[in-house]
């Protein structure tokens, strides 16, 4: 796992903010399946966020053995914190359907970023490629 | 070369001299006569790297990368390995201007040897080389990575 530094910790805090802020906003359309989003929860919110991206700091240190346990080790980060803050907080009850769901929403925050950055490399490694390939071209021409 | 049109002169000459390259262009040349003075500057240039207490001249073009490890420097050939006294950042520094782009801490690779590339999670890519190897680009040196390639 590449080593963070403060910026991209803060960058990390403000994204996942920000997806959900507005995921919890769009949820609360429906009052059965959420209710209360109001200021004191944003800031809760931020609170978690923020504890994530600073236990996130030291995880980043540790020298993993493959990718997938780098990445399993980030969303153990999420899970701690957002089930301590949610159950410390009375954001969900302690439910196993109600746990669910808050797990639902932080995987799926995860999923998204990582596939953000999964398709930003994909896009950069198809015009490497495709340079290599033009390049390889040219020479045997 | 992509469009552009050379004009390539030479002339062989009888008595034994040392190969000489002029390149006539416009102070302001394109991206494919930088691209061809990249590309000659890689094959003028050599570097000394040292095996079992001997000396080797090497040339710059069968280097794969450069790797630190423990604390030494090393070129990683096809198949050879030699030592450099110089650090990591003083080849970043003297190779700024050829296909060898640092990819980790620890990495410069010669972007000349990569065959391909292959995203990895976490935005980092894989870098297989053309005799087999991979190289892993972190992510915060992807952008220098790409830039190599015009991209």
């Amino acid at each position: 796992m590449d080593k963070l530094n403060l910026k991209e910790c803060v960058l990390i805090d403000c994204v996942s903010f920000t997806a959900v802020s507005v995921i919890l906003s769009l949820l609360s359309f429906n009052e059965d399946l959420m209710s209360g989003f109001d200021h004191t929860m944003a800031l809760e919110v931020f609170a978690c966020t923020t504890l994530i991206s600073i236990l996130m700091y030291p995880i980043s240190r540790i020298s993993f053995r493959s990718a997938v346990m780098a990445e399993a080790a980030k969303l153990l980060d999420v899970a701690v914190c957002v089930l301590g803050f949610g159950g410390s907080f009375g954001w969900f009850p302690w439910e196993g359907k109600y746990i669910f769901e808050a797990c639902l929403i932080f995987v799926a925050v995860f999923i998204i970023t990582s596939a953000v950055l999964f398709w930003q490399a994909s896009s950069i490694a198809n015009k490497i490629n495709r340079k290599i390939r033009e390049k390889e071209h040219e020479t045997h021409h | 070369m992509g469009g552009v049109f050379l004009k390539i002169k030479v002339e062989r000459v009888d008595d034994p001299c040392e190969t000489e390259i002029t390149v006539r262009c416009s102070k302001s040349s394109d991206q494919e006569t930088r691209a061809l003075l990249r590309q000659l500057s890689l094959y003028a240039g050599t570097v000394m790297g040292y095996r079992d207490g001997a000396s080797h001249k090497l040339a710059r073009q069968d280097i794969f990368y450069i790797e630190t490890v423990d604390e030494k420097t090393f070129f990683y050939l096809n198949s050879e390995v030699y030592e450099t006294p110089l650090r990591l950042y003083e080849w970043e520094e003297k190779l700024r201007d050829t296909p060898f782009v640092r990819i980790s801490k620890s990495t410069i690779l010669n972007t000349d040897k990569v065959s391909s590339v292959r995203p990895l999670l976490s935005g980092k890519l894989e870098a297989q080389l053309s005799n087999g190897e991979k190289q892993v680009v972190n992510r915060h040196y992807v952008r220098g990575f790409r830039e190599k390639f015009g991209i």
